[in-house]
């Protein structure tokens, strides 16, 4: 029982002391703070990484930065601006020259062509020898009457040779030989003498009963043409022919014309030509007698009459006697006038092809027909170079400079292609743009070889002096080219706009480590050696930086060719760098420039050019200016900079991102504590940049929060790479310094200030390519963790 | 905010044990002879009297083990301001060397529909039926690990686990006293198989490097249950939740079965009781109809931003899809026990000082407590235990109190096994201050029978 109830007190105590227990009142869960730090120690978490990407790659996947280009064969980067090929007129070259008329008169006398002939009077009769044949049986004596009639009762014939007197005719200086001469008849004028051959029967004519006359005639002294009274023509100085002996005529009569003599003789030593002619004729008839009465008193007889006139001559004219002679004495004074300025002296004025001038000779239409037959020599000045065109019927001699044409030619004016104007020596100034030109042509007109013609055609009626003008219709040509002394010389000037080659970005450019080229193409439209010159200066945000300006001059320039008729501009490429550079375009197709192109981009980076050219041509020496209807100077230019960069190179950039105070602003209803925080950038950066930063936390007052960062000794800095092929490591660390851990501050964060600045790594330039690359890990840093009252969060403060 | 994680706290636990009636380790009810819960811990220890259960009202009780969730472990004192184990004024070392390696948490639920035991002669038969639930999660220390010392290094995660049985447990039991110092007994269990839940991660680990943060998951999940229907689900697809489908009927077709077996030794003219069982030895074969086996593979990773990109450089995937296993059966052991108990008593048996070890088997971790207890029956009729339990993370003042009333005709029982003797104050509540297990059970029966002595 004892044990029992000691049992239950001692379950009893138990129970209640169980009960009871101990209280901890000053351990309250509901006080407890619920500010918790999660993390202690020092973590590192990855934000954000870049792996290894080219600066090729990272320049593709952004926006396009306008201007940036790369070498495809090096890979490296340049800015590159190219300007739009642009040209410029050059103007005042004349393209076509109007040569006014040239004429040159003179009077000369009318040559004489007349030949003196005396006529050759032929006048004979002779008796006929008579074979009185029967009638002989009847011992006729006197006079006798025919009973009956007896056919070919009577026979006569006579031969004789006539001998007159030569013919003889003058011949003047200008004919040099007679081919024939002509006879004409006196009474009638006629052509062809009448050689009246009659054979009158006399006594005979009683008893005419008909009969027959034959003759022979031979003429001797040439080659007489001649022609009956039919018509019929006889050639070989020979006439042959029977006539007829009608019953009861008296007599017969026929003519024979003589028409021409061909000569084949030379003329004499008096100029004159003498022909001895003979005629030599040999006749015989055969009379039938009728009844009649018939005497022998008067026998047959035969008479040859004639008057060898001469009615003109077939000659030869001689080629070697001027008709015309004339030197001028006086020079005609032709004006070109129009003549620029810029050409000092004119050595030639070429004209293009099919360029003709139309020479003419007037006042010689008098020689009628003889026109063809008479050649005009024209020596033309020696300023004009001519040149015979195809199928013509003149003769141009080039070395005489001499044209040959006939009168009927120059009459109706021959065109003769006109190379050009040239002149001897330097060639001719021009005087208040006028280029005075001497037209004094020498003239010789004869006959053309072996001319021949009848004389009659030469005699005019009444021809005294003459008035002979030859010369050049006023004309317009085109100009092909222009050689002599030319001095063009232009200006030109244009603004280029170059647009923001950094991309907005408005960088400041410190030292002069940029090498940038300059690359001009012009192209010389003018068929002249040129030297040019040009300045160079570069506008930032409209303001022209005189300051920075580069130029060069006296740089040659080839001239245009000229090539199958056309004016292909001549090219010529510069290269505008610093000399250092010259090794790299020396013995190209380029002419280096050396000059410290790098001022242009000292202290910023224009937005713009303005370029200045000014060409000039060599006055000093004769050159040949090709024309064309117009000349346009081209050019073209290019400006690289390529992205090349040294120590003494550095390019800021300061920027200022604002209107943060939202951003951050929802941290500071919050009781958020940090650590130390550090944002870490690791990289490998093999491109030769070193890069730094620095930033400033500003309030809306712009003053600097009291969060701000902090960037230790040497830890805002990213290396570059020596090289440009190795890759350098580098740390940049950013420290936020947070007073108390507390980032409640960041709420007043309302902008960051921040400035960048890219550096070469090295004194000597390396260049920017694509092939660098960059890695980069974003690392962030807590040291201490994060420390937050979930009581703030849920809106409950933690109690104090 | 802190009501919140309190009220939060409460709730989960409730959660898990909701509808607990029987407790299936009341430690402090070992060695009280009045209570018929012993014979669920031991089949050879059986109750003073023959007893009937009345459903519902045989018990009420919730029960969650852990090694961890006590006030003192997360909570410190510091420049006289409570604070979480997780401010800056409490070290890394301090806070995490309170915490087991591996955090473990159980609950065990038993719904009683029926039970009754009777002696006849010297054989005790015991039978009945319940609904039993039981959970366990196994975590990683790591997890804490990296809240407090977030930073960079590996964070091993693998040691996770959740395990969760429900079944059905038709019980018949007999216990004999083959000698007289030696009692044997056991049960015969007939197991019907409603829920089994096992998702094991082999692969659970997380690191944080100043080059990433990664994470990687890779495990399986069983699910088995009575309203799953793969219809058209093929190994490969997508795990659906709509496999969960009651329109497709209810399927109970899992079976099983158990046996619980133990002894109990009296020496020293029964001064010294020692005991041992093994209980739930047993297995359920899974039904395939119901079965399915989802393989879940999730990693994640963040790289930070890729600059390039300006896009994240981040992955996650999460992938649940359906196994080659699933619609296969498979066979589970469920989680057993073992009690080894010895006592001595004292003062004719009024007074015992006992020891009992009791490691739960599950499948993911052994859990394992050591109970040292006083216990007093000073009356035929009454029983009361102190006792303290160890190896579960409960400190120094943790003590388990039961008292039983076991008169004819009445048995009523109240007993806690972590009742601890030091409390903080939240609001006007007291809150234990060390225990990092709960549990709190009620009884009451009928007792049948006359009074067998022990």
């Amino acid at each position: 029982m004892k044990l029992q109830k000691l049992t239950i007190r001692i379950i009893a105590v138990l129970f209640a002391f169980s009960a009871v227990a101990c209280v901890d009142k000053d351990f309250r869960l509901d006080e407890a703070s619920m500010e918790m730090t999660l993390g202690q120690g020092k973590t590192i978490i990855p934000l954000g990484y870049l792996k290894e990407q080219t600066i090729g790659d990272l320049l593709n996947t952004g926006q396009a930065i306008e201007g940036l280009s790369i070498d495809p064969d090096t890979g490296e980067y340049s800015f590159s601006f190219k300007g739009d090929a642009a040209s410029f007129g050059v103007e005042g070259i004349p393209t076509s020259l109007g040569i006014p008329a040239m004429v040159n008169s003179f009077s000369v006398a009318y040559p004489e062509f007349n030949l003196s002939a005396k006529s050759v009077e032929i006048h004979q009769g002779k008796e006929m020898k008579l074979n009185m044949g029967v009638l002989d049986k009847f011992g006729v004596s006197g006079s006798y009457r025919v009973p009956f009639k007896v056919e070919n009762a009577i026979t006569g014939n006579l031969t004789e040779t006539i001998t007159p007197e030569h013919l003889y005719v003058q011949v003047p200086e200008q004919i040099e030989d007679i081919v024939a001469v002509f006879f004409k008849d006196i009474e009638s004028g006629h052509q062809g003498a009448p050689l009246h051959l009659k054979l009158d029967l006399n006594d005979l004519k009683g008893i005419n009963g008909g009969g027959e006359l034959n003759i022979d005639l031979k003429l001797a002294g040439g080659n007489f043409i001649m022609a009956d009274g039919d018509g019929n023509r006889y050639d070989d100085n020979h006439f042959a022919k029977s006539y007829k002996i009608k019953e009861g005529d008296e007599f017969v009569e026929f003519v024979l014309y003589i028409d021409r003599i061909v000569n084949d003789k030379t003329l004499d030593s008096n100029h004159a030509l003498d022909i001895p002619l003979s005629l030599t004729y040999d006749l015989d008839f055969s009379l039938d007698v009728m009844p009649g009465e018939f005497s022998l008193a008067n026998l047959p007889k035969f008479n040859v009459d004639a008057d060898l006139e001469y009615g003109d001559a077939d000659v030869m004219l001689s080629k070697s006697v001027m008709l015309v002679d004339y030197h001028s004495t006086e020079a005609n004074d032709v004006v070109i006038d129009s003549i620029p300025a810029e050409i000092v002296s004119v050595k030639s004025i070429n004209l293009k092809d099919n360029s003709r001038i139309q020479l003419f000779a007037r006042g010689l239409d008098w020689f009628g027909d003889a026109a063809d037959l008479i050649e005009v020599d024209i020596t033309l000045p020696g300023y004009l170079s001519l040149h015979s065109l195809e199928g013509v019927t003149y003769e141009y001699v080039e070395s005489a400079h001499q044209l040959k044409a006939t009168l009927a030619d120059l009459e109706k004016g021959i065109d003769i292609g006109l190379d050009a104007i040239e002149f001897e020596g330097d060639g001719v100034r021009p005087e208040g743009g006028k280029l005075h030109l001497d037209f004094a042509p020498d003239i010789e007109v004869h006959f053309a070889k072996d001319a021949e013609i009848m004389v009659s055609s030469l005699m005019p009626e009444s021809v005294e002096n003459i008035v002979i003008s030859t010369g050049i219709d006023a004309m317009e040509f085109t100009i092909e080219s222009v050689s002599g002394c030319i001095a063009y010389g232009y200006d030109y000037s244009q603004k280029v706009q170059l647009g923001d080659l950094t991309g907005g970005m408005g960088l400041e450019i410190n030292g002069e480590g940029l090498s940038p080229i300059i690359r001009i193409e012009i192209g010389n439209p003018l068929s002249l050696e040129a030297t040019i010159g040009a300045s160079i200066t570069p506008m930032v945000g409209g303001e022209v930086r005189s300051e920075n300006v580069i130029s060069f001059d006296n740089l040659t320039i080839a001239p245009a060719e000229y090539v199958n008729g056309e004016i292909v501009p001549s090219k010529m490429y510069l290269v505008l760098a610093d000399e250092s550079r010259r090794e790299e375009f020396e013995g190209g197709d380029y002419t280096f420039v050396a000059c410290s192109v790098g001022k242009l981009l000292a202290g910023a980076m224009p937005d713009g050019l303005i370029l200045d050219f000014s060409v000039d041509t060599n006055s000093e020496e004769v050159s040949t200016l090709y024309v064309a209807e117009e000349f346009e100077l081209s050019y073209s230019y290019s400006l690289d900079v390529p992205l090349a960069f040294n120590s003494d190179l550095s390019i800021g950039y300061s920027g200022r991102a604002e209107g943060l105070k939202n951003t951050f602003e929802l941290l500071s209803g919050y009781d958020i504590k940090i650590g130390d925080l550090a944002l870490l950038v690791n990289a490998v950066n093999s491109a030769p940049l070193q890069f730094a930063i620095n930033a400033q936390l500003l309030d809306a007052n712009g003053e600097p929060t009291s969060i701000n960062l902090h960037i230790p000794e040497g830890g805002g800095i990213i290396k570059g790479s020596d090289d440009g092929v190795k890759g350098a490591e580098s740390q940049m660390r950013l420290e936020l310094k947070v007073p108390s851990g507390d980032l409640s501050g960041l709420g007043d964060v309302d902008a960051i200030n921040f400035d960048f600045e890219l550096k070469g790594v090295t004194k000597d330039s390396v260049p920017l390519k694509d092939s660098q690359s960059v890695s980069v890990m974003l690392q962030l840093e807590l040291d201490g963790g994060v420390t937050i009252d979930l009581g703030s969060f849920a809106g409950a403060s933690r109690i104090e | 905010m802190k009501r919140k994680i309190v009220s939060l706290l409460f709730a989960f636990v409730a959660l898990v044990v909701a509808g607990s009636v029987t407790a299936q380790t009341l430690n402090s009810s070992y060695f009280m002879e009045g209570s018929y819960f012993r014979t669920d811990m031991n089949p050879a220890l059986t109750p003073t009297r023959g007893y009937v259960a009345i459903p519902i009202l045989s018990g009420v009780g919730a029960e969650v083990n852990t090694n961890f969730m006590s006030v003192d472990k997360f909570f410190f004192k510091k420049d006289g301001q409570v604070v979480t184990g997780l401010n800056s004024l409490v070290s890394a070392d301090e806070f995490l060397g309170r915490l087991p390696k591996t955090e473990k948490m159980s609950a065990n639920v038993s719904f009683n529909f029926i039970s009754a035991g009777f002696y006849r002669g010297k054989m005790y038969w015991n039978f009945g039926v319940n609904i039993r639930e039981q959970a366990d999660m196994a975590l990683s220390k790591d997890v804490f690990t990296v809240l407090k010392t977030f930073g960079n290094g590996t964070y091993d995660l693998n040691r996770t686990a959740l395990n969760a049985n429900v079944y059905g447990e038709t019980y018949v039991g007999a216990t004999y006293p083959v000698l007289e110092w030696l009692t044997v007994g056991a049960r015969l269990k007939f197991l019907t198989g409603i829920v089994n839940i096992a998702a094991n991660f082999d692969q659970m680990s997380a690191s944080v490097t100043p080059e990433n943060i990664k994470g990687d998951l890779s495990g399986t999940i069983n699910i088995n249950a009575p309203v799953v229907a793969l219809t058209n689900m093929r190994p490969g697809d997508t795990f659906n939740f709509d496999i969960f489908n009651l329109a497709n009927g209810v399927k109970l077709g899992s079976f099983g079965a158990a046996i619980d077996l133990g002894a109990e030794a009296e020496f020293l003219d029964k001064s010294l009781r020692v005991s041992a069982a093994v209980t739930d030895l047993g297995f359920i074969k899974w039904s395939r109809k119901t079965t399915a086996v989802a393989d879940i593979d999730g990693a994640f990773y963040f790289n930070g931003v890729d600059f390039a990109t300006a896009e994240p450089d981040y992955g996650f995937d999460a992938s649940m899809t359906m196994s080659e296993a699933s619609n296969s059966g498979y066979t589970k052991m469920i989680n057993c026990s073992l009690n080894v108990g010895a006592e001595y008593n004292i003062l004719n048996n009024r007074i015992g000082f006992g020891l009992l070890s009791h490691t739960e088997f599950y499948n993911s971790m052994a859990y394992s407590e050591l109970t040292v207890s006083a216990n007093f029956r000073p009356l035929n009729w009454l029983s009361a235990t102190l006792s303290h339990t160890l190896l579960s993370g409960n400190k120094a003042g943790v003590f388990g109190f039961a008292f039983n009333i076991h008169c004819p005709g009445l048995n009523l029982f109240l007993g806690m096994d972590y009742i601890d003797t030091r409390y903080v104050k939240y609001e006007n509540m007291s809150v234990p201050r060390m225990a990092s297990s709960v549990n709190a059970y009620f009884g009451l029966g009928f007792n049948i029978g006359k009074y067998v002595a022990k």
